[in-house]
């Protein structure tokens, strides 16, 4: 099993361009704060983009993709003008908007299109990656086995990358579309248990939460009842807006999934823990469903693994 | 028996009407074909409807069309039905279709084209998805990032709707999520000036629907 | 010269947008040209007519056709004008049609281009001389690349017109992929009964020599006079000796090799014979499973061999053929559902394809005849059919039909109700392609008599969840989605054509599709001739076809062979490359770049090496012609003079109009 392809993320250490993108001001302040904790436990050095906007998202998107380009070719440029080469998000939404300014920008009309918009000489050539992306690509799987303190010997994961991550694929053009195994694998490394989870890439309901609130509340229910039936003790996702349906909704779900105690954590705060970073300094305790007691077993774990080294290593399935 | 047929379990509220078949009008639009071809860079006639992406959407349970009907009415020019349609609406371009589509057809993209075109006449049949969207993209445009609080404030002004995730602001609130001013940016003034010039450039036809290299559609899956 | 040119109007093909009377008005103009005029179809029987009565009563002395296309009808005229008693060379066509009135509705600039084609014509024909054919003797013996059931059908009734047949086959033994099937549509008849007898046949015949597992290396030579170099790969088993007895079978240790014949649901032995009934029955030895040949240790099976047949040390030998004609009948390959991750085959252990369902329905196969979930190997209570997977996928690079899976879907829904009588029984289709006889009644009895559930939608994705594979199709008729959980999944997979294909093509200088097909002649009137001469096709290597159309083709594919051998003598085109010694400074130039190895350098009674054209293997390419620096080496009928004849007159024509 590996994560087939990536756009090319580099083994550097040179900076990141860092755009949080504004769920993680918000709602999924936790995401934030955990990347960043991650990042410098990893020793990736994160800029965040000075004075940086809204990436457009798909309100923006539905008005017209070239909306939402010229949206997040600001970013870009701002990147740019800090001296920055490579942009980072850990939103899937935003880095879709993101690659779509890039898209926009990889032809001259697109180009010309994008500068009359914002207002600014957009260039193309500053590639946008997820955190995931660039994780899995700059520190590897080996990488997180040599700086695994603490094995997550507790943890039974239900990867869960949604839908955008890895789609459109010839836009995204990072893992596989089907069956994405990056956060897999890095999991693996850090010494979880990873269930076979068929519902990896279904659709949570993304933004219908506050319009359409019957489409996350079935969808987001079946994937949790899913996780719960695959045998998983916490579902891991890469996306605030997941997060936000399968946690922060969860007494709204479908009968399928409402009862569910199942955790809900970034992955960004699984591979903290297994760092050894504190759990409140991944922001853990600032989940609706509460991480408490996954967060005691694999702390329990902690020890256990210790002792067995890491042998808990390995799919269920 | 180990088979079903949708609705799963999905609210019953927004299943099609199991109405009568009504004779059809026999008109197709083609000028509204070839505006829809252009505004989405797809080709409807492409289309062998073999059903897959209505197969894989997961919101099939809330459309009144399914996605290959959508994509049929298309290819017969059936303007009224589908700017009509709710299914423009509740597509929640999660990309499963375009991903799986034989034909490579971007039926997201698609979707995108015909809401735009619902809109300019004024034919929105979700209007709480619209708001919605209306919403999240003003509180951009006035402070630069998108605030939540007052995203949803200026829902419930919008729709009228008396808000239903009270019981959710409280929890985020409590969870220490929830910021009570909007972040304002420096460059804001910049944001509403980029959404300014696209809809002046919008309402002059000039902007490009999709980036210029990807207005085709797909001939092959990108590589596994 | 008296040259004659008639313009045909082709009906209104030509007519309706080039101006006839004025092309042959402008071509009286020209020098040498004696008559000209307009024919309605130059073509036809009076057309002809007219054109000879010319040639006898105006003493014409060559004569030019403005009309369609050479390789439409330049023979037709060519024998046209043989027979009113000129030399066939002195004939030339203007392609007015393909490259004039079809491709332009401007009907004033259509008649000038027509008109300056003519010129060209008459100015070529100015250079040309009468060519004279010569004879050559022919190999009264055929090959047959391929031992699948079109393969053995045109091999059985090559040799049975009289002439003696090499078939060659990869696989240790004929069949193809008949004889992996269980039953065959729409007659549920045994397969390999009704195989077995021809395969039979194959290895009786006086006239048929097989080589099994061996395969065309290189070809060389040309029509009537092949020569075809034959790899016999090694299989450590002397086939002189060995009975099949299966001794060595029973005996081997090394058991986890993959088992090709049963599509990999079983492992087999290192050493054995893929199935009973295998033609020729031999054992072969797999050398990647052989634990002698990849560990040196073992060496069980040449121990218990009763007739000491077991040779590690052997090797591949080399064979050369000499034949007249070769069929190419290399079959198909079935598509790989790998590639389809959203259908988990590969991944979910109850997701098969079809030719392993055949295998698994079949007595002699892994599961002998019993239909089981591979995972636990119990029963499937729901069986779910998924069709069109690689077949009508753009997205795949396959957005062809492949024809012939609807029907083997039907079939094998209808055999599963045979062996499991209370299987849920569900096809997910698109449409159902069901043309030739007799198809159409046995899928809708597949759903009355059979209860076969139809659910007309392609499958989104197919998941497992506990000891269910769950299938998420949709019913397009009903607009509804579908999830059902399934027991057992089989993927109805297309073809593609075999591994290697192109690579044949290659060397018997045929071409291929896009996708890698070979190309017929003429898609509706020469669908078993290639445009290689002595080149014929036979069965899905041309296009993916079901096995009655296969086995028309392998027949269609002999008659075409045995009509061309019937000859004792064949007559060479005397359009060939000629060497004029006293240009000629030997460089070799031409020797390297001859693809049919037809020049070779001669030493002259002064010591000095010259290039010299073996006329029977020339192919008139004009390769050499175009390599040589000193215009020593010249294509008779397409010299440098003739080509600049055209040349000088089109741009003759262009300075005058600007």
């Amino acid at each position: 099993m590996s994560a087939k392809k990536t756009t090319g993320a580099k083994a550097t250490d040179a900076p990141l361009a860092y755009y949080p993108g504004c769920s993680q001001t918000g709602t999924a302040v936790e995401y934030d704060q955990s990347s960043r904790a991650l990042c410098a436990a990893l020793g990736l050095e994160l800029r965040e983009v000075p004075d940086w906007s809204c990436c457009g998202a798909s309100p923006a998107h539905g008005r017209g993709k070239e909306l939402q380009a010229a949206m997040a070719a600001r970013n870009v440029e701002l990147a740019r003008a800090a001296g920055l080469e490579e942009l980072v998000t850990p939103c899937p939404s935003c880095l879709a908007a993101l690659k779509t300014a890039e898209a926009y920008a990889a032809s001259e009309t697109g180009r010309e299109r994008l500068s009359a918009l914002c207002g600014l000489d957009v260039q193309p050539g500053l590639p946008a990656r997820s955190l995931l992306e660039v994780v899995h690509a700059r520190v590897g799987i080996e990488g997180i086995a040599g700086r695994t303190a603490h094995p997550l010997a507790g943890l039974r994961a239900a990867t869960y990358y949604g839908c955008l991550l890895t789609r459109p694929a010839e836009l995204m053009a990072f893992d596989d579309a089907e069956n994405p195994v990056a956060m897999d694998e890095l999991l693996l490394a850090a010494g979880a248990e990873v269930v076979d989870f068929p519902f990896k890439t279904e659709c949570c309901g993304a933004s219908f939460g506050v319009p359409k609130r019957e489409l996350v509340t079935h969808l987001s229910g079946r994937i949790v009842a899913m996780a719960e039936r695959c045998g998983a003790n916490a579902i891991v996702v890469a996306c605030p807006l997941c997060h936000q349906n399968l946690d922060l909704r969860r007494s709204q779900l479908g009968p399928e999934g409402k009862g569910a105690a199942l955790p809900v954590l970034y992955f960004t705060q699984a591979l903290g823990l297994a760092l050894g970073l504190e759990p409140r300094a991944l922001g853990l305790n600032r989940h609706a469903v509460s991480t408490d007691a996954l967060v005691r077993d694999v702390l329990a774990g902690r020890t256990a693994a210790g002792e067995s080294s890491a042998a808990a290593h390995g799919r269920s399935s | 028996m180990s088979t079903r047929t949708t609705p799963p379990a999905g609210p019953g509220d927004l299943s099609r009407p199991n109405g009568p078949a009504r004779p059809d009008d026999g008109a197709r639009d083609k000028d509204f074909i070839a505006e829809l071809r252009r505004l989405s860079g797809q080709n409807p006639a492409r289309c062998i409807q073999c059903g897959k992406c209505t197969a894989g959407c997961p919101a099939a349970f809330a459309h009144d069309y399914g996605v290959s009907q959508i994509l049929r009415l298309a290819q017969e020019g059936r303007k009224d039905a589908l700017l009509s349609s709710r299914t423009i609406w509740l597509c929640l371009s999660c990309q499963t279709c375009a991903t799986r589509c034989p034909m490579g057809i971007d039926t997201p993209a698609l979707m995108d084209a015909l809401r735009h075109m619902a809109r300019a006449e004024g034919r929105v049949s979700e209007r709480a998805v619209n708001s919605f969207h209306e919403s999240f993209l003003d509180s951009a445009r006035k402070h630069g990032r998108v605030h939540e609080l007052g995203l949803m404030l200026d829902y419930v002004r919008r729709t009228g709707r008396v808000l239903t995730d009270v019981g959710l602001a409280g929890k985020v609130l409590a969870l220490r999520k929830l910021s009570l001013r909007p972040h304002g940016i420096r460059g804001r003034a910049e944001v509403k000036d980029i959404v300014r010039r696209f809809e002046d450039d919008d309402a002059k036809g000039l902007t490009q629907p999709a980036p210029p290299k990807q207005g085709r559609a797909r001939q092959g899956r990108a590589p596994r | 010269m008296k040259i004659g040119v008639f313009v045909c109007l082709c009906g209104s093909n030509i007519a309706a947008t080039v101006d006839v009377e004025t092309v042959a008005e402008s071509a009286r103009g020209l020098p040498d040209v004696a008559y000209a005029k307009a024919e309605m179809y130059a073509c036809s029987e009076p057309g002809q007519a007219a054109i000879r009565a010319a040639i006898e009563e105006r003493g014409l002395t060559g004569v030019v056709v403005a009309s369609c296309s050479p390789r439409m009808h330049e023979n037709t005229f060519r024998r046209a004008v043989e027979r009113a008693g000129l030399n066939p060379y002195l004939f030339e066509m203007a392609n007015i049609r393909e490259h004039v009135s079809w491709v332009s509705l401007d009907k004033a600039a259509n008649t000038r281009k027509a008109s300056e084609l003519v010129r060209a014509a008459v100015e070529k024909l100015r250079c040309n001389r009468g060519l004279q054919r010569s004879r050559f003797d022919v190999h009264k013996r055929a090959m047959v690349v391929g031992g699948g059931v079109a393969g053995i059908q045109a091999a059985l009734d090559l040799a049975e017109g009289g002439l003696t047949v090499a078939l060659v086959e990869r696989e240790s033994s004929i069949g193809g992929k008949m004889a992996k099937l269980d039953k065959t549509f729409p007659t549920v008849d045994c397969s390999t009964c009704i195989l077995g007898p021809k395969m039979v046949d194959v290895a009786q015949h006086p006239n048929i020599t097989l080589y099994a597992h061996s395969e065309v290396e290189s070809v060389s030579g040309y029509v009537g006079n092949f020569s075809v170099k034959v790899r016999r790969r090694a299989t450590f088993v002397d086939w002189t000796k060995c009975t099949g007895c299966g001794l060595c079978m029973e005996k081997c240790p090394s058991r986890k090799g993959p088992d090709r014949f049963n599509e990999r649901l079983a492992t087999t032995t290192a050493i054995g014979i893929p199935f009973p009934q295998a033609i020729p029955k031999k054992a072969t030895i797999d050398p990647d499973a052989c634990l002698r040949l990849t560990k040196g240790k073992c060496g069980v099976c040449a121990k218990v061999c009763p007739t000491g047949a077991i040779d590690f040390e052997m090797a591949d030998e080399m064979i050369e053929e000499e034949v007249g004609a070769i069929v190419a009948a290399t079959g198909y390959d079935v598509f790989d559902p790998a590639a389809c991750a959203e259908y988990g085959a590969g991944r979910h252990p109850d997701v098969i394809n079809s030719l392993q369902y055949e295998r698994m329905l079949s007595a002699s196969g892994p599961t002998r005849g019993h239909v089981v979930r591979p995972s636990d190997g119990r029963e499937p209570g729901t069986v779910v059919f998924v069709q069109c997977v690689g077949s009508r996928d753009l997205s795949l690079g396959r957005p062809y039909c492949s024809g012939f899976c609807c029907m083997a879907t039907a079939k094998q829904a209808v055999l599963t109700r045979d062996h499991v009588p209370d299987a849920e029984i569900i096809v997910f289709y698109i449409d159902i392609r069901a043309p030739q006889k007799g198809y159409e009644e046995f899928v809708n009895r597949a759903r009355e008599e059979y209860g076969v559930r139809y659910c007309r939608g392609r499958v989104s994705s197919i998941y497992r969840v506990g000891d269910k594979t769950v299938v998420r199709g949709a019913d397009t008729l009903l607009g509804a989605q579908m999830e059902v959980e399934a027991d057992l999944v089989v993927l109805a997979v297309g073809g593609q054509p075999s591994e290697g294909a192109r690579a044949l093509a290659e060397k018997l200088r045929i071409s291929s599709d896009q996708y890698g097909f070979f190309m017929e002649g003429h898609p509706k009137l020469r669908p078993v001739e290639t445009n290689t001469a002595g080149v014929f096709l036979a069965g899905a290597c041309q296009g993916l076809k079901d096995i009655p159309s296969s086995v028309a083709q392998g027949s269609a594919a002999a008659a075409k062979a045995l009509v061309l051998l019937s000859r004792d003598k064949l007559e060479s085109d005397p359009q060939v490359a000629r060497v004029n010694p006293k240009r000629c400074i030997g460089c070799g130039k031409c020797v390297s770049v001859c693809p049919f190895g037809a020049i070779r350098l001669v030493e002259t009674r002064f010591g000095t090496q010259v290039a010299e054209v073996v006329e029977a293997v020339c192919q008139g390419c004009g390769v050499c012609n175009v390599a040589c620096m000193d215009k020593a080496i010249q294509l008779d009928h397409f010299t440098d003079d003739q080509i600049l004849a055209e040349v000088n007159a089109l741009c003759r024509e262009w300075r005058v109009a600007n």
